[in-house]
């Protein structure tokens, strides 16, 4: 991937200069980067943790929500005959908690959060990576063969958020860096991302780092911009033939020296780079969690770290997007999923849950719940989703964990608990247990990308309505005998549009 | 009910194959060109099937075309691949070049992307292979019911000499001398004067860099220095992305912004660690202050960087760098120079033109030195190395005298330095990453005790192993055993060494010494051959995988591409109830239009289903009676099946066993390792045309000797001195 050869130097310059002229003022660096927009802009979350086994009885709410049945699909439009509803009404805290797994520091949240039942995967996805869109990452596609695209957020930022100076950041607690990551990358590979406006890394002050860098005083010797300059000045010598021969090089390989250039370029500008949020100070902490550790304490400490830098990453708009992915830890592992149904294993689980929710996600919303504007916060102008790779069943994605937070700026209505699961089908039973089957996971995608500000002709690939491919499950394995047409196909028309109940 | 496999067709195929070639000699032989002038210089080349076009194959289970079928009565005169392919570029690419969306033919950039792609079909002989080819059809309009006839549309036809040529180039490609089990052994085209291919700017890998890092600060002096410096800097050797695992390392070796990010970060890192220490850096040299101190100090640790010695231009640069710093001038001194290109990517930027061969350059002694080092320790250049490359050519150790050459590598490869590199030559040609973590299953099954005792949940021993086990046998039959690349498909040998590949196998577990002693051997008849391991056999699911088994022999092992399945194809739903997994797979690939590849890939598969997906061997197939059950039922295993290594080759094999010798004795599977080592080695796909005299030479190598020959002595080869950077 090869950049052209228009001198970014100059333009990148052109950029650092007008940051350097801004005061240090937080409020006035948005407001300037959004002068045409009033509205503050959106911001999306996507936060993952692997396995799932959380049992319905534990993860909901024990009652079904309060509030009135509304049509999703009529008795003519279904494949048997049943009328499909989903219902929707206000989560309720009965001593002190709305479930078994949010507690009290997540049900602080409650009129922010949103539940939202029967969102289904329409394929057996087993082991995956897919709950922004990648469906690709199933160990299932080997046989089905979806190609693997880009993750919501990577569109979100490649369309909506082109112009600012970190699209995305993902963040995960084990090396290698994007293997495996939920959010895959709009150009390049998962482990090559050739994008340059992703930005990862394995500590918190890495991140940071990466993100925000602090200019000296004017008049103070910049030893790092120093270093990058004479780098290129090296590169430079390279390619016009002072060191080295240049008649060796053929066009090929002139354009990959022009294109460390250009590459060398950025990280330059980045050793420029004046933090437009002056106050914050980067995390202590530059230590990468140790790979194959196993410490929930120390994982914790490394994931608070992670939320300080989002958190200054949305408040001076270096980002607006941010995917989030969170290991077992040594609390839950892969073992205990396939029996997650036992009680000294549930309760592991509902464990494993809390932990992240009260420890992790609350610290996040807590940071990002200081007002914005207008009496909005910027937790009120996001979304935050908290996903994982399985339901109560292990290996299957039926009736997905999916909880909210924010409101995407007035897009969602919350305090709600949304049930579109269709209680009047008989047709559902993949491996063990009942599931009733609700709406398309791709919708929910579409969902979310519209609230975002998408319209559907900045994200639909040719003939996909929705996001994601649209494989329906035909009950071809033993591992999912059921046929799922019935309970999708019909939905297909309509997989492109808004969920119902949203608002 | 069952699907049984149609058994008599085998033998047929057979029978026409011998008829066709006792009637291809007979032909040349009356018409007077004798034996010899039936076949022709081919190339290395393997066959694929043709897809997705109407007119493109003729069944092979039509007997009465293969009865009727025309040969020619004399041999076709010889037509070169690039007099074919210089007709194609000048009357077709004006509509189909690149990015036409017409049909590509740009992106056959080589013979064997044109004999592989769906406009010549190999699977037919003399008259019926021009029918079939849709390319003939396509610009005669004679062939079979085409639509797109008479080509090219709207502009000069394709005059009938050029057409000629065209025919007599497809007539001709096929051609090599007989094996014993009846493959033809199909050579690499050379043509000596033919330039190498282009070998394109290559950066270091992410191995290769960290190792160059630590052996470049051996300019401390120190040991114990040099490591505290590097245990330094290592924590941002995180920074630098992991090389792609989908190729062979190098290959795809875009630089990132993360790249760039990443060796800024590192440079910077290694010159605040060698700070505290710049003083030892001098050598005895006066201070800092000195000029002349400065100049030496980068003239020799920038040469160990360069890995060249630094013009006098070059070290004033760093010098001046040196001086303008306002702060931290050593610091930042250390970090531009191991920023520098020079260190970053494998510059072979100084050599001298190279004799006949246009646009080539003979690699200087210093980039020789490097070369060599990195091919087989992954890092720069030792001291000794270095000084071989310095001395002159009239001194029996230079590098540049054949006996100094030869001395350097055998050194290098003796050296147990060169493991990495045999070991990872085993793991990146047969994909050995790509080995489905057994931890991973999506089986509700397992904990049904499928696994039985072998604990496959809490640990990632059995997975590691299986790739290790890999790369052990390799470096066992190359560095130890020295023994030829058939002995890898007939091995007996265990190398497990974790307890659950251990009991896997049903053997002890080996302690890691390659003491013939120290060996475990599988029970007699249970197991040998490399098909047989857990690393080529395993699937993270309770049932086998033949179809993905079938894919990495067809592609890895004998080269051949499988084009991805074509659009609308109709799956048959999967059998249901208790079938074997082969049945299930017959099943669900009996389209005919699916069979035109399952019918190379699933007999592979099949013959090696006497191992289940742990890679137990076994005698009967576990069938659960439905998913939620405990019980299951066993059905006896199959798996008998056809060879099918090369065309035509009907042997029938009744186990993995036999598989891995019908593999492992055929010439395609040394072509396709001659491929796959060109790849490791350069960083490069071939091109069969340009690089033909070294395809031949490696897969001769291995054909007739060793592997530790193949392996070492690819380094002897002319071009391995050569480099041709293209226009």
């Amino acid at each position: 991937m090869f950049y052209s050869k228009s001198n970014r130097r100059h333009f990148l310059q052109g950029i650092g200069g007008f940051t350097l002229g801004l005061p240090f003022l937080p409020s006035l660096v948005i407001k300037s980067a959004r002068a045409e927009d009033p509205l503050p802009p959106k911001r999306f979350i996507a936060l993952w943790s692997g396995l799932g086994g959380v049992l319905d009885s534990n993860w909901y709410p024990t009652a079904n929500p309060s509030g009135p049945e509304s049509l999703i699909y009529s008795a003519s439009q279904t494949s048997d005959g049943s009328v499909h509803n989903y219902r929707k009404g206000p989560l309720q805290i009965v001593d002190g908690r709305i479930s078994n797994v949010f507690g009290p520091e997540i049900s602080a949240f409650k009129d922010q959060m949103n539940i939202v039942r029967g969102l289904d995967f329409m394929f057996h996805a087993v082991h995956h990576k897919g709950n922004l869109g990648n469906f690709a990452t199933s160990n299932q596609n080997k046989t089905i063969g979806m190609p693997q695209i880009p993750s919501i957020d990577q569109v979100i930022g490649k369309v909506r958020d082109a112009g600012l100076l970190h699209r995305n950041i993902v963040v995960q607690s084990r090396a290698p860096l994007y293997d495996g990551s939920i959010s895959y990358s709009y150009e390049g590979t998962p482990q090559n991302p050739t994008d340059i406006r992703q930005v990862s890394a394995l500590s918190a002050k890495d991140l940071f780092d990466k993100i925000f860098k602090v200019a000296p005083p004017s008049g103070t010797f910049n030893r790092r911009q120093f270093i990058a300059d004479k780098i290129r000045d090296d590169v430079q010598n390279l390619l016009s033939g002072i060191s080295g021969d240049a008649r060796r090089l053929s066009a090929e390989d002139r354009t990959r020296v022009q294109q460390h250039i250009d590459l060398l370029d950025e990280t330059e500008r980045k050793t420029r780079l004046v933090s437009s949020c002056g106050e914050n100070s980067p995390p202590g902490n530059n230590t990468p969690y140790p790979q194959g550790e196993n410490n929930p304490e120390l994982a914790v400490a490394n994931f608070k770290l992670f939320n300080d830098v989002i958190a200054i990453a949305f408040k001076c708009d270096s980002s607006r997007l941010a995917t989030f992915q969170i290991r077992g830890e040594g609390i839950y592992e892969h073992g205990i999923s396939h029996s997650s149904h036992e009680p000294s294993h549930q309760a592991t689980v509902v464990q494993y849950n809390d932990w992240i929710l009260k420890n992790i996600i609350a610290d996040l919303l807590t940071k990002l719940n200081v007002e914005e504007a207008n009496g909005k916060t910027y937790l009120d102008n996001s979304l935050i989703m908290y996903t994982q790779e399985s339901c109560m069943n292990s290996h299957e994605c039926i009736s997905m964990p999916c909880v909210t937070w924010g409101s995407a700026g007035g897009e969602f209505a919350t305090g709600n608990y949304i049930d579109y699961r269709n209680l009047n089908s008989n047709l559902f039973k993949p491996i063990r247990d009942y599931f009733y089957p609700g709406v398309p996971w791709n919708r929910w995608l579409a969902t979310i990308l519209q609230t975002q500000g998408l319209t559907p002709a900045q994200y639909e690939r040719p003939g996909i309505k929705g996001y994601g491919e649209q494989f329906i499950e035909r009950g071809e394995s033993t591992l999912s005998p059921t046929d799922r047409r019935p309970a999708y196909q019909h939905q297909l028309a309509d997989i492109g549009k808004i969920l119902p109940g949203i608002k | 009910m069952y699907v049984r496999e149609i058994k008599g067709r085998p033998a047929k195929q057979g029978l026409l194959f011998l008829q066709w070639i006792l009637l291809w000699i007979s032909t040349c032989v009356a018409g007077g060109l004798g034996l010899s002038g039936c076949f022709k210089q081919g190339d290395g080349i393997s066959i694929s099937r043709t897809t997705g076009s109407s007119d493109s194959i003729l069944s092979t289970d039509d007997e009465t075309d293969k009865a009727n079928k025309g040969l020619p009565k004399s041999g076709p005169p010889k037509v070169t691949f690039q007099e074919f392919k210089s007709i194609i570029d000048a009357r077709c690419l004006t509509c189909h070049g690149a990015g036409s969306g017409n049909g590509d033919f740009a992106q056959f950039a080589d013979e064997k992307a044109w004999t592989d792609s769906p406009y010549i079909n190999l699977n037919e002989s003399g008259n019926d292979r021009l029918i079939s080819s849709p390319i003939i059809a396509r610009i005669s309009g004679n062939g079979l019911d085409v639509p797109s006839a008479n080509m090219p549309k709207n502009l000069p036809q394709i005059p009938s000499a050029e057409i000629e040529k065209i025919k007599n180039y497809i007539l001709g490609i096929f051609s090599g001398t007989e094996g014993g089990s009846g493959e033809t052994e199909i050579p690499f085209s050379c043509n000596p004067g033919t330039s190498p291919s282009d070998s394109p700017l290559k950066r270091l890998t992410k191995t290769e860099y960290v190792n160059s890092i630590r052996d470049a600060l051996r300019f401390i002096g120190n040991s114990s220095i040099e490591n505290a410096v590097f245990n330094n800097v290592s924590a941002k050797f995180t920074l630098i992305p992991e090389e792609s695992t989908e190729e062979i390392s190098g290959i795809n070796d875009g630089t990132s912004q993360d790249h760039m990010d990443g060796y800024f970060e590192v440079g910077v890192a290694i010159g605040d660690a060698l700070v505290p220490y710049k003083n030892t850096l001098l050598h005895g040299c006066a201070s800092y202050t000195t000029p002349s101190c400065v100049r030496n100090l980068i003239r020799d640790f920038g040469k160990l960087i360069y890995r060249r010695p630094l013009t006098t231009v070059e070290i004033e640069f760093y010098y001046s760098a040196y001086l303008e710093a306002e702060s931290d001038n050593e610091s930042n001194l250390f970090a531009i120079l191991f920023s520098a290109p020079q260190f970053i990517y494998h510059l072979e930027d100084q050599g001298i033109i190279a004799g006949s061969l246009p646009g080539t350059y003979a690699l200087t002694p210093y980039e020789l030195a490097s070369r060599l080092s990195f091919h087989f320790w992954k890092t720069m250049p030792d001291s000794a190395l270095f000084a071989a490359a310095e001395l002159p050519p009239g001194n029996s150790a230079s590098l540049m005298n054949e006996s100094g050459y030869q001395a350097q590598v055998d050194r290098l490869f003796s050296d147990t330095r060169s493991d990495q590199s045999v070991k990872g030559f085993f793991n990146e040609w047969l994909e050995l990453k790509k080995t489905p973590d057994v931890r991973q299953s999506n089986a509700n099954e397992w904990h049904y005790g499928y696994a039985g005792e072998i604990d496959i949940f809490s640990n990632s021993d059995i997975y590691k192993d299986m790739i290790s086990e890999i790369e052990n046998l390799g470096l066992y039959y190359t560095k130890i055993s020295d023994s030829p690349i058939e002995s890898l498909f007939n091995s007996d040998i265990s190398l497990a060494e974790s307890t659950g590949l251990a009991q896997i196998y049903g053997v002890p577990q080996w302690n890691g010494s390659f003491n013939t002693s120290a060996l475990r051997r599988f029970p007699a008849g249970e197991r040998t051959g490399l098909l047989t391991r857990g690393a080529l056999l395993a699937s993270n699911e309770i049932e086998t995988n033949p179809i993905v088994k079938g894919v990495r022999i067809r592609r890895k092992l004998l080269c051949d591409n499988l084009p991805p399945p074509p659009p609308g194809v109709v799956r048959p739903d999967t059998l249901v109830g208790l079938y074997t997994k082969r049945e299930k797979v017959t099943a669900q690939t009996s389209d005919a239009l699916c069979m035109t590849c399952h019918k190379d890939i699933n007999h592979f598969g099949f013959a090696t289903e006497d191992y289940d997906s742990l890679g137990r061997h076994r005698d009967q197939e576990q069938v659960f009676l439905d998913s939620n059950s405990r019980d299951f039922t066993g059905i006896d295993i199959d798996s008998t099946a056809l060879a099918n290594v090369f065309l035509g080759d009907t042997r029938e094999v009744n186990s993995g066993i036999e598989l891995n010798s019908a593999v492992g004795s055929s010439y395609k599977l040394k072509a396709c390792v001659a491929r796959n080592y060109f790849r490791y080695t350069y960083k490069r796909y071939e091109n069969t045309v340009e690089d033909g005299c070294q395809l031949e030479s490696i897969r001769n190598r291995l054909k007739s000797g060793t592997i530790k020959e193949f392996f070492k002595n690819i380094a002897l080869d002319p071009m391995f001195k050569l480099r041709k950077p293209g226009a």
